[in-house]
């Protein structure tokens, strides 16, 4: 039933600590959003392949994980369902399915339910740890809840413990927790050359500088420098931003796309009245992926005009370059400016 | 005459028009009392509402208008376009009528309180330009009802925004705080900033009286 | 004549429907189609004035020279939105509050010039007046559908009645624009795939009675 994916599997391997340690921090909660997103996300892209003879992509399994981990713990499990069934069908299957979505599906999917239920999913944070039992029940309705997500702490002008963020013992969404075990991941991801390295480091160094620049400047709405280990930045980073589908294609383009998430989310999350600006800032990187494709494609043609052009001018001069393919008409004007 | 001459082209659209702006004019003219009697009674009404005055009839609230208020004089630099002054049971009221910068246009309120600025009386949205539907809402009935004997607290009283916002209404009347428009943060925001900025004005204007 | 009316009203309900073939008059479906009662009052408004205004058009057309007939246009459908407006501000005072700035808004839409420029200039009066009111249904019909949606889903309510039960946690993303973007694209996707394979159908149905190519 389904075709075989390496490189979604691998994204698989790399989340399933973060998921053992998120079912530790919030308990059956954890497996029930996973279960039901899972299910409908894998459904949602059965139903639509079997009117074309497909086989389902490996790749919904990592979008349905991805989105659940991005919830709430204590989300009702509808909400699970209609954002995962938005996320596959909507931004997934109506543009003809794995690999050719313009959007992130689990981004997009985690934008509906947060836009349509802010309040339902502002309200459903659980105290972490123990299963999930500082929230009074294991299933359900929580009867604690908690509202000291990291961020929300630093905005009433709390601090919160470095070594808290960095074992993930801190409330929050699901799997955004634990900062070591998300750099674990992205060294798992990078050394398998799964995921663009280029991409998660200019994302977070510019991401960082523009964090770490408001907050010296004085900004009043500046959050402290942790902030970057806190909420969703680096998950988002890791696991969102690399999607190779909706990420541009060429290397030198992922050091744009890195750095325009980057710095979009911290722009949201400091200035606007969203907790959290990192879903909202992979949407605008997956808007601009293929036009940055488009102009970084455009800048090696005009300089390989260039080289060529030089390589003609000087007589004698061998050219370092082969023949090539024939600029583009339009490149003349691109080395002009 | 050629129909593509130029004395052709003039004459024919000077013709049309004055032919069109005539019957719309005609057309305004046959309506203009009634759209002034809509404007007087929504004008009127809007204050008494704000002040917690009832009234059944369109004319029962001329009526009443006529007989309960006076308008009051604005203090200079107050702020407020309007007063009105209202007496009942041995306490004075005041209403004023406020404009700010909404997100699309300016917004129109009236709002009235006791003359000690303890509590609102009400809320009346009189003229807004907002989305219909999302900041639109604050002329719904939910929105404006919360703000009946609401506390004004030492600085105002504040608006949820964003998440918070939960767009049914804050039933705590003592908190000196609202509930805003669930996705219309902007326009919440501007409300809360032209209620404090009216609550400013009725502090003048109440001071002003004594 | 009845056959041509026929037809005019099947080409604007569904064959050429001013929203999902021609694609205009996009703006108001993103801003009104958020509750049922005002897209009515809007569409029937949009119905009128395209109406009256093909019909008014369509008279006068021998008499307008080429030269400004776009100007005498944008006057007739002007003076009929201008005609609009004041009756509901001397009739219906609170719709006019409410849709404020919408009403004058029906000049810019697309729909009646196009019906003007594309229909009523080379038609009856009657049959262009038939054919600016069928354009606004189908128009109507595409918006109040949307607007049933985005009211249900993003209030609980339809026509300002609660119809969904207690619990129902309303999705604030119906009450805002981008729903409107992926629910229209939702009723063209819809609607093409309909007629594509009605096509075909009528395709194959002609070649029916005649001998079947060769090739299987």
């Amino acid at each position: 039933m389904f075709q075989k994916q390496i490189i979604m599997r691998r994204v698989l391997y790399s989340l399933t600590p973060i998921w053992a340690l998120s079912v530790w921090l919030y308990g059956p909660r954890v497996v029930v959003l996973t279960a039901v997103s899972l299910a409908l996300g894998v459904l949602t892209e059965y139903l639509y392949e079997k009117r074309r003879n497909g086989k389902v992509s490996e790749a919904v399994l990592v979008t349905a994980t991805l989105f659940a981990l991005s919830l709430p713990p204590a989300a009702p499990a509808w909400i699970a369902a209609v954002g995962i069934v938005f996320a596959v069908f909507t931004a997934k299957m109506i543009y003809g399915g794995f690999g050719r979505n313009i959007y992130n599906p689990a981004i997009a999917g985690r934008l509906f339910v947060y836009i349509s239920f802010a309040t339902v999913l502002g309200r459903s944070f659980t105290p972490a740890g123990n299963f999930g039992l500082g929230a009074g029940t294991l299933l359900g309705r929580p009867e604690v809840l908690s509202s000291a997500t990291p961020l929300a702490v630093w905005r009433s002008g709390g601090t919160v413990p470095v070594l808290n963020l960095l074992t993930g013992l801190r409330d929050g969404s699901i799997g955004e927790s634990s900062v070591l075990l998300i750099l674990a991941a992205a060294v798992y991801l990078i050394w398998t050359k799964t995921a663009s390295w280029r991409i998660i480091v200019s994302e977070v160094a510019a991401g960082g500088a523009l964090a770490l620049a408001l907050h010296f400047a004085g900004v009043k709405a500046a959050l402290p420098p942790a902030s970057l280990l806190g909420g969703s930045f680096l998950f988002v980073a890791v696991f969102m931003g690399t999607d190779p589908v909706s990420a541009p294609k060429k290397p030198a383009s992922h050091w744009i796309y890195g750095a325009l998430i980057g710095i979009t989310a911290i722009v949201i999350r400091t200035f606007s009245a969203f907790p959290e600006g990192t879903s909202f800032a992979v949407f605008v990187g997956n808007t601009f992926a293929s036009m940055i494709d488009d102009f970084v494609a455009g800048r090696m043609n005009a300089r390989k005009a260039r080289a060529e052009a030089k390589a003609a001018a000087v007589p004698a001069g061998a050219s370092p370059q082969g023949p090539g393919d024939a600029p583009a008409a339009g490149t003349g004007k691109e080395a002009a400016k | 005459m050629k129909k593509d001459s130029i004395l052709y082209v003039v004459v024919f659209t000077f013709l049309v028009c004055a032919a069109f702006v005539f019957f719309l004019a005609l057309a305004n003219e046959a309506t203009k009392e009634r759209v002034a009697a809509n404007r007087l009674f929504a004008e009127r009404a809007a204050v008494l509402d704000a002040l917690k005055i009832p009234y059944g009839s369109p004319q029962e609230a001329l009526d009443q208008y006529e007989k309960l208020l006076r308008e009051q004089p604005v203090p200079e630099g107050a702020g407020a376009e309007k007063a009105y002054r209202y007496e009942a049971d041995g306490k004075t009221y005041f209403a004023a009528r406020v404009t700010g910068a909404g997100l699309w246009g300016s917004i129109t309120i009236i709002l009235g309180a006791d003359s000690g600025l303890e509590r609102l009386t009400g809320l009346q949205v009189v003229a807004q330009n907002e989305t219909p539907g999302l900041g639109g809402r604050i002329d719904e009935a939910w929105f404006r009802d919360q703000f009946r004997g609401e506390k004004i607290g030492p600085r105002g009283i504040r608006i949820r925004t964003g998440a918070e916002a939960q767009g049914k209404g804050d039933p705590d009347p003592d908190n000196g705080l609202l509930d805003g428009v669930s996705g219309a943060s902007r326009t919440s925001q501007s409300m809360q900033s032209i209620v404090n900025a009216g609550i400013e004005a009725l502090r003048a204007i109440a001071g002003g009286a004594r | 004549m009845s056959g041509k009316a026929g037809k005019i009203l099947k080409d604007n309900l569904w064959t050429n429907n001013p929203i999902f073939i021609q694609i205009l008059g996009i703006c108001s479906t993103l801003a009104v189609t958020n509750s049922v009662r005002n897209t009515l009052i809007m569409t029937v408004g949009v119905s009128l004035a395209t109406a009256f205004s093909s019909l008014t058009l369509s008279a006068m057309q021998a008499a307008i020279p080429r030269k400004v007939r776009m100007i005498v246009q944008v006057l007739v459908i002007s003076f009929y939105v201008i005609l609009i407006d004041i009756v509901l501000r001397a009739y219906l005072p609170d719709v006019s509050k409410q849709l404020g700035p919408y009403v004058g808004l029906i000049i810019t839409n697309c729909i009646i010039m196009g019906r003007a420029e594309a229909f009523a200039a080379a038609n009856k009066p009657f049959l262009s007046f038939w054919d600016g009111l069928t354009s606004g249904l189908g128009y109507m019909a595409v918006l109040v559908s949307i607007a049933v949606v985005r009211e249900v889903l993003g209030f609980g309510s339809l026509l300002g009645f609660r119809v969904m039960p207690q619990g129902f946690e309303p999705w604030t993303i119906m009450i805002m624009a981008p729903s409107a973007f992926f629910l229209v694209a939702f009723v063209m996707w819809w609607a093409k795939t309909v007629q594509a394979k009605a096509a075909v159908k009528a395709a194959a149905a002609k070649a029916g009675p005649k001998p079947a190519p060769a090739k299987a």
